[in-house]
Formats: C-alpha cells, structure tokens, sequence
C-alpha cells in the first residue's frame, strides 16, 4: 500500500520536476530573444539606463515605422534584403537537402572503394575556417563577374550545407530497414520507387531536420555574405544588422527591430517543417 | 607594334587631357551616357547627402550606381579586397584619413581635376591632411572629426561639491583646462558602481588614438623623425600612467577596456559619466531628450591640455576619392565635388558634424544664433578644430595600432607597466615597419 | 557504351562532389598556395613572392600563436561538452513533454534564429559592466554592488564568451539528439522497463546507444563549424582586452583584413584547420563505432 503511494509521489515529482526544468529551459532559451522584441520597442534612452529602468515606461513601433520608411527618415532597403535572404536561402536549401539525399543515399546503400576516404573528406571541407576561404571565393567569384549576385550566393551555401545534409541523411537512412525497400522490389517497384515510397518517407525526419538547419544557416550565415554581397542586388538579412552601426554608433533599437523581422519568419518556417519530425515514425511497428 | 602602343598611349593622353581645360573652368560639368560605380560610406546619418546625388545626374546627366554602402571598416575591407583582385575600375570611393595612407596607388590626385579656387575654400588644414605624397586623395567632407570634453553642467553648480573639491584639491571646481585636473575632477565625482569621473575607448585604433594624443600633449611623439617608433619615451610613460591611474583607481568604469565609441556614446547618455571626452557627432544625441539621461545638463568645453601646455586633437576626417583606374576621372571628379561642395556640407553639418569648409563653418556659427547649446557646441569645437593633428601618414597605421593597443591594455589592466608595455609595443611597432621594408 | 557508365554511387555523389570541388577546393588550393608568399591585400604583387615555409615559422615560433591555440582547444573543448549535456538534456526533456511538442520543439531551435552577429551584440550588452542587463539585475536583486567586469577579466570573459557560445549553439545538439530520440524503436525501452530497470539505467544501457551517433554527428558539426563562434567573438571582445580572450579565429582574421597581411593569415588557418581535423577524426571514429555497437554497417 505504502509502497503504491511512493510510487505515485515519485512519479508525481518526476513529472512537476520535469515541468519545472523545462519551464526553467525554455525561460533561458527565450529570454534574450524577450528582450530584443522588448528593446527594438523601447526608447533607446530607456534600454542604457542607469539606474535600470526594469518596467518599460514607454514603447511604441517607432524603430519598425522607421525600418520600413523611406531612405534618410531611417529607412533600410528592407524588402530588398528580405527578398535576396527568403530566395537565397530557400534556393539553396532545397539545392542542398536533394543533393544531400542522393550523397546520403549512395553512403548508406551502396559499397564502394574509398567510401570512409570520401566521407572524411567531406566533413573536412566544413573543417575549412571562412578566413582561408573567403578572400579567394571571393576573388574567383569577382573575375568570373558573379559577385554579388543570388547566384553566387546560392552556390555557396550550397556547398556550406552539402557535408552535414549528407551526414545527417545518411545517419537517417542507415536507420531505415534495407531490406523494406528490398522487399519493394520485390514486389515489382523499381528501386526509384522503392526508394520515393518507402525509404524517403521513412528518412522524413532526418531530412526534415537537415533542412531546418541547412536554412537557418543560410538565413543567418554572415562572414561569407559581408564578402560576397555588396549591394541591393542580393545583400541578405544579417549583413543588413550592419546598416545599423555607423562609424561611431549603433543603433540597438534598430537593430533589435531589424533582428525580429528576421526572426519571425524563420520562427514561422521551423515551426511548419518541425512537424514532418514526427510524421511517418512507426519505427517500431516496421520491425516488429 | 611598339609604336603603335605608344601612339595610341598618346592618343589617349590628348583624349583625357582636352576636356580637362574645359572643365575646370566650370562645375559640375555636362558628362551625359557617363556612369559613375561608387562605394559609400553606409549610415543613417549619411543618407541625407546622398539624397542630393539625383540632383547631380539631373544637372550633368550622368548616372551614379552604387556599388556599396557600408561602414568604414567593412569598406576597408572590401576595398583591400579589391585591390587583391585587381578589381578597382569603380570610381568613387569613400576614404577615411586614417584609413587612406594604406592604400596610397589606387586613388588619383584630384588636384589637376578640381580648379583651385574650390580647393582654397576648404580649412587648409583638412587639406593638408588629404595630401599624400604630395597627391590630393580625397577631397574631405562635412565630417571632421576631433575630440572636444563633454560634461554634466550641474556637476559644476553644485555648492557643496565646490566646498568639498576646494577643500580637497586647493583649487575651483570649473570644468577642466588640463588632464590633471580631469583625473582630479574624475577621481572626485567617480563612485562606481553607479557614477564614473570619466571613461574612455579602450581597444582598437581607439585606445591607440587616444594613447598617440595624449602622447603629443605631454610632449612626445610617436614616430620620430627618422620613422622609427618613439613613443616608449618618458612622455610616453606619463601619456599611459594617465589611463593606467584612472583604471586603477577606478574612475572610469571597469569594463572601458573592452568599450569602442558607441558604448562611451551610450555609457554618457545613460549619465552615469561626468566627464566624456567625445566626439561632435554626439552632439545632438546627448542634448536629445529621446536618447538621453543627460539632456539639458550637457557642457562642451575644449579639449584639455597635457603637461606639455599642449591639447590632445587627434583627428580625422571623411572624404571621396577618386579611384586611378576610373574610365572618366573628370565625372568622378565633379560627383566628388559636388558632394563636399558648400551645399552638401551645408545639409550635412546641419545634422551636428564639422564642416571642412570655412563659409560653412561661418554659415552654421550664424544659423545657431539664439540656440545656446548650439552655439556652445560649435565654439568648442571651431577652438578643438585648431589644436587639431591627424595620425602619422603611414600605410601601416593600423597595422601599429593592431599590435600597439594589446600592450596598452595590458598596461591599463595592471598585467604590465607602463614603461615595459611601451618598450614592448615599441619593438613590435618596429617589426612592423622593418617588414614593411620602411626601416 | 557499358564502359561509359559511371556507378550508382558514383552517380548519386557527383553533384556533391561538384559543388564542393568548386566553392570550397579550388579556393583553399589558392589559399594554400598564398600561405607561401608575403601576400599583403594592398600590394596584390607580393602575391608572386615565394618566401617557403617563412610563414608557417612565423606562426608557430610566435607564443600569442600558441597561447590562442591553446585557448581555442579549451573553449572548443568546455563548449562542446557543455552543448552535448545540456543538447541532451533539452532534448530528453522536450521528448517527454505530453503537451504543446510542436511549440517546445520550435522554442527550442529559437537560438538558431539569432544571427551569430546578433548574439554577439547582445551579449556583448547583456554583459556590459556599466549598464548591462546582467549587472544591473545582479546589482538590483542586490547580490552585488560591485560592476562586475565580464568582458574585462580574463576568466570572466572567456566564460561570458562560452555562455554566448552555448546560448547560441545547444540547439543544434538538441534538435539532432531529439531526432534520434525520435528515431528510436520503442520496443526496447519497453522491454527495459518490463525487465525491471530503472530510468538511469534504461538511458545508459538502451537509450544512449542509440543516441551515440546522432550525438557524434553533432559533435562533428559543431567541432568544425567554428566560424559560427568566430562573429560573436570578435563582436563581444575580438580577443582583448590585452589578448585575454584572443582566439585563433579572431587573430586571424585580423591579420588577414586589418593588418592585411593574407598569407601569413593563411599559414596560421592552415595550422588550425589541423585542429579541425584532429578533433573531426576523432569524433568520426567515434561515430563509427557507435555505429558498431547499434549493429548498423559501415
């Protein structure tokens, strides 16, 4: 009797525990992304005051009436640099996640000489640091004139994301049972069938996540835009944040503004993709 | 095939030179089918200006393309990257005085382009300053800068810190003449961790400037007359032992090492600061009352005086240039002026930095009238502007400063002194040049 | 025509291969190459110059070099580490949620969305002595009075740097050991928990076995995606005051642009992309094995 209700207690703290921590997690994760919405709100006197000003006293959507008027009324080409991020990352990661599933394909499924050689070797090409890379992509991209275009951008962060949607997609792959697809064929699929019927639906998830990452790298990555882009043309989001610091000064509120708009729609994208995380994973189902 | 070259070498000299004549004789010129590539300088506070650049393509029918806009260090950057791979046909480019000397071959000499009566209606200082070599770089804009001493003015009128300074230090409590009395004076009102006497920029080519101004007050110099480093002297200990004094005694907020100037710009708006020696860009944003604390309270005095009797005035400015490998210097040339011209400078120095042309700085004593803290503000300055000194010349300035100002801070966070900080500093200051083939 | 052929995998890693030859090997052959000339950006004729290993000598005879090296392996190691647990941990938390996944699981990717640059301003604010967020709240709940330096003193900001660093980046270990979690059979935790075991040793004995290469994967990413860390560090304090906190990311990088000098740059980056590779290697065999031990093929 006795027993039973320890059991229950126990339990009954596992799960407030649990509650409390990821209540405490989740505060953590979140409060600095608070109080940038919370500054890109409030005068910027306000947001340095000493003493603190803890309970804002004024806000109001100055900073983004600001962001989106014109040119010398605090205006930044914003729906320029909106574009260029929204095509270049959505470009490059589609490019990235089907080049990804045929490399993470060939690793998982196929034997073939040198396979270890070749997958090391792609992992090192993120091992390069983008001060050894950046000058000279830059050069080759200026003497073939496509600097400071989509395209090039597009190029890069293909090849930026290529090594870990392989990892990742292979790593989900390995995890789909050979011989479903084998029995596919069996029943009269072709391997590319087997292949869209049974083993990509079953990888949804690592696919899923590898695309999560492969945008939200492109949609933040800088080092590699501020060389690349250099105008309009296809200057993105986070080298925009730049036009918020002049020589001396920077513009916090502006920037917290700036940071918002860019975070909402990542925000708004993971949490559409997130859900193909859970789908199809009848995991243990399949190989009972 | 040699002569043909050379004939065609002369061909093109007829050709540049034959509009030259005309074109001196009258601004901004007609170049119609003309397109100008620029790099700007990017920033909200220069948009105003840019704002006059269709007004340029109407009255000369060209057309300006904007290559990039960014701040001066990313331009820095892009521009070197540029010269790497040879890609410097654009134009225009925005240059900054201590940037300049680091790339002296890609901008042409703008003196045979701009008539001479323009060039006599600068401050000739600022012009001085833009000379290279004996080329004109860049012909500067309404952004000069030199440093003046803010303060909180009700500091000053407080009887009985007056009594207590008095009673201290044996003499005025008035708004400091030398930087001496700013140690005092900050030492004084300094009680971290919610007030400092002072503050300053402490990584960078920041801390360098600021170390190399105070160096030229107590009487040194930084590159002696041979070009070797020489800032290791004793004006250089005393120049250093004043940061190091403040630090230690904790005047100036603890984590000045790691500020550049936005966070000093905020760090006195926020009025936890007495005395700020700033820049005039900050002007308008101190005296705002939507971005600070101190509004109303602020002061501007000239800089203070080292033991030498000298000010500190380490300066820079702003300006365009004009690229060598530009396909039609004239048209670059005439956008060039046209955006320094006594109309630009007019807009831009309406908004608080220094013009570099002396009507404008006539025009603008004249248009403050009945605003005091303007007039306050521009009388500092035009008196801050005349102690004024631009850094050493060197194309290897920031690179110095890049192995210079570890050592500085090491002295002002107490891991070095200041004479085994300097004579560190010194030898690698030295190594530079040596491999840049300078000594 | 049968001898034209090429094989499926051959076929199937082509475009990677494409891609990765042209952004990333040709670029570094040139960087290599530079890295045996005094190539400075401003004199683009120094390129031609062969100076041998003189580069390399100078790098590794330099002590700042190493002392950043040092650093940099310290970081990377207490940074990884810390990921890893606390990655696990949000994920095994997330996971067990009976509510709101959906919202949790995008709350949880929210640091993703930051731009390293924007991390790197933020904290750099938050921990600002004089009127940063951290101090001021200390300060008002009244555990200290004192303006605590963290960008100032050494340990201080090198900790500020790695809570930049771990804010910025336990996402990517959670979302792919959550994957995994997901990933999972769930027969064996069942079995498990038939059998009688407890919670801690279901996780060490079934659970972790599973999760070991997802966990490796990330540890691999993460190892050699430093130049994430490289934005907020050199906005947070690009390695100073007086070089406490100089990294081989920021020392580099200021001497290819700031001092201008590339090729030595070079020669430093390619002594630390040895780096990189030391601890990919020894994550990827890591990784291997784990494989082994959940029984899939290599």
């Amino acid at each position: 009797m006795s027993s039973v209700t320890s059991h229950r207690l126990r339990r009954r703290l596992l799960k407030v525990g649990h509650v409390i921590g990821l209540f405490i997690a989740m505060a953590i994760i979140c409060l600095p992304g608070f109080w940038i919405v919370l500054s890109s709100l409030r005068p910027t006197v306000e947001i340095m005051a000493k003493p603190p000003v803890w309970v804002p006293e004024s806000l109001s959507l100055d900073a983004y009436r600001a962001m989106f008027s014109g040119v010398g009324q605090g205006g930044i080409p914003v729906w320029d640099y909106f574009r260029n991020s929204l095509i270049i990352s959505i470009t490059s990661t589609v490019i990235a996640l089907m080049i990804g599933m045929s490399g993470g394909y060939a690793f998982a499924r196929y034997r073939f000489k040198g396979k270890s050689a070749i997958f090391l070797g792609f992992m090192l090409t993120r091992a390069v640091p983008g001060i050894a890379l950046s000058l000279p992509l830059f050069m080759i991209y200026a003497r073939t004139g496509i600097i400071d275009t989509h395209f090039s951008m597009i190029l890069t962060y293909v090849a930026l994301n290529v090594p870990f949607t392989i990892w990742l997609i292979d790593g989900f792959f390995r995890q789909v049972p050979k011989d479903l697809a084998e029995a596919a064929q069996i029943d009269g699929c072709t391997r590319w069938q087997a292949f869209w019927q049974v083993e990509f639906p079953l990888a949804g998830p690592g696919i899923a996540s590898a695309g999560i990452f492969a945008f939200l790298t492109s949609w933040n990555e800088y080092a590699l835009a501020s060389q690349i882009t250099r105008s309009v043309n296809s200057k993105t989001l986070p080298v925009g944040l730049l036009d918020y610091t002049a020589e001396f000064t920077i513009d916090w509120r502006g920037m917290c503004a700036l940071a918002v708009v860019m975070i909402v729609p990542a925000l708004t994208l993971t949490f559409i993709i997130q859900k193909h995380l859970v789908s199809g994973l009848t995991f243990g189902a399949v190989k009972g | 095939m040699l002569r043909l070259l050379s004939s065609v070498a002369a061909g093109v000299i007829v050709v540049a030179l034959s509009p030259l004549s005309v074109f001196a004789a009258e601004l901004p010129g007609k170049f119609e089918g003309v397109t100008i590539d620029a790099k700007l300088i990017g920033g909200q506070q220069y948009e105003k200006l840019y704002e006059r650049i269709p007004e340029w393509e109407k009255l000369t029918g060209a057309k300006v393309n904007i290559l990039s806009k960014k701040n001066h260090f990313e331009l820095d950057k892009e521009i070197k990257s540029d010269i790497a791979s040879g890609g410097t046909k654009w134009c225009v480019g925005s240059n900054h005085s201590s940037f300049a000397p680091q790339y002296p071959d890609i901008y042409t000499d703008l003196k045979p382009l701009i008539p001479e009566t323009e060039l006599a209606a600068f401050v000739p200082s600022v012009i001085k300053a833009s000379t290279l070599d004996g080329k004109l770089v860049m012909l500067p804009r309404a952004q000069f800068d030199v440093s003046a001493l803010y303060y909180q003015k009700s500091l000053y009128t407080d009887e009985a810190k007056k009594a207590a300074f008095k009673e201290k230090y044996g003499y005025d409590l008035t708004p400091p003449d030398t930087w001496a009395q700013v140690t005092d004076q900050a030492e004084f009102f300094a009680a971290p961790p919610n007030f400092y006497g002072t503050q300053f920029a402490g990584k960078e080519e920041a801390i360098n400037g600021r170390f190399y101004e105070m160096l030229v007050a107590e009487g040194g110099e930084y590159i002696d007359a041979e070009g070797k480093p020489a800032f290791n002297s004793e004006a250089g200990v005393r120049a250093l032992d004043w940061f190091v004094k403040l630090y230690k005694d904790k005047a100036v907020p603890a984590g000045t090492t790691n500020y550049l100037w936005d966070d000093l710009g905020q760090g006195f708006a926020s009025g936890s600061v007495a005395l700020n020696l700033d820049w005039p860009g900050w002007a308008t944003f101190f005296n705002d009352p939507k971005s600070s604390k101190v509004a109303g309270n602020v002061g501007v005095k000239v800089q203070p005086a080292g033991s030498s009797g000298k000010r500190t005035g380490w300066s820079g400015h702003h300006g365009f240039s004009v690229t060598q490998a530009c396909a039609n210097k004239e048209a670059a040339a005439s956008l060039v002026w046209f955006l320094t011209n006594e109309d630009s400078q007019k807009l831009e120095s309406e908004a608080g930095p220094l013009p570099t042309r002396s009507a404008v700085w006539e025009y603008n004593i004249n248009a403050a009238k009945g605003d005091a803290y303007k007039t306050e503000v521009l009388n500092a300055f035009q008196e801050a502007a005349k102690n004024a000194f631009p850094v050493p010349p060197l194309a290897e300035w920031i690179e110095i400063s890049n192995s210079v100002y570890p050592e500085l801070q090491a002295a002002i966070l107490g891991d070095k002194t200041s004479k085994e900080a300097l004579d560190e500093a010194a030898e690698k200051a030295t190594t530079v040049l040596q491999d840049s083939g300078k000594l | 025509m049968k001898n034209f052929k090429l094989s499926a995998p051959t076929l199937l890693l082509l475009p990677a291969i494409v891609v990765l030859a042209a952004v990333i090997v040709l670029p570094l052959l040139f960087s290599f190459y530079s890295s045996f000339t005094p190539f400075r950006l401003t004199k683009p004729d120094t390129l031609w110059l062969f100076v041998g290993f003189r580069n390399y000598i100078t790098a590794l005879t330099s002590v700042d070099f190493w002392i950043a090296f040092g650093r940099t392996v310290l970081l990377l190691t207490i940074a990884l580490n810390a990921e890893m647990l606390l990655g696990l941990g949000l994920a095994m938390l997330v996971n067990k949620a009976t509510m709101g996944q959906r919202v949790l699981r995008t709350l949880m990717l929210f640091p993703m969305m930051f731009s390293p640059v924007l991390v790197g301003f933020q904290f750099k604010f938050m921990f600002n002595d004089n009127v940063g967020f951290v101090n001021n709240a200390l300060q008002s709940l009244g555990i200290t009075d004192r303006a605590i330096p963290w960008l100032i003193d050494g340990n201080l900001a090198l900790f500020s740097i790695i809570v930049a660093e771990i804010w910025s980046s336990t996402s990517v270990f959670a979302i792919l050991i959550l994957a995994g979690l997901l990933a999972m059979p769930k027969d064996p935790v069942e079995a498990a928990h038939v059998d009688g075991c407890t919670p801690w040793q279901t996780f060490r004995y079934v659970t972790w076995p599973y999760l070991m290469p997802f966990a490796y994967i990330a540890m691999t990413i993460r190892s050699l995606d430093v130049a994430r860390a490289y934005d907020i560090v050199k906005i947070m304090t690009d390695g100073g005051p007086a070089k406490r906190t100089e990294l081989l990311w920021t020392l580099i990088g200021r001497t290819a642009y700031s001092d201008a000098r590339m090729g030595l740059a070079n020669a430093m980056a390619y002594i630390a992309i040895l780096l990189s590779i030391l601890f990919t290697v020894y994550f990827f065999r890591k990784l291997a094995a784990a494989r082994q031990q959940i029984g899939a093929e290599w």
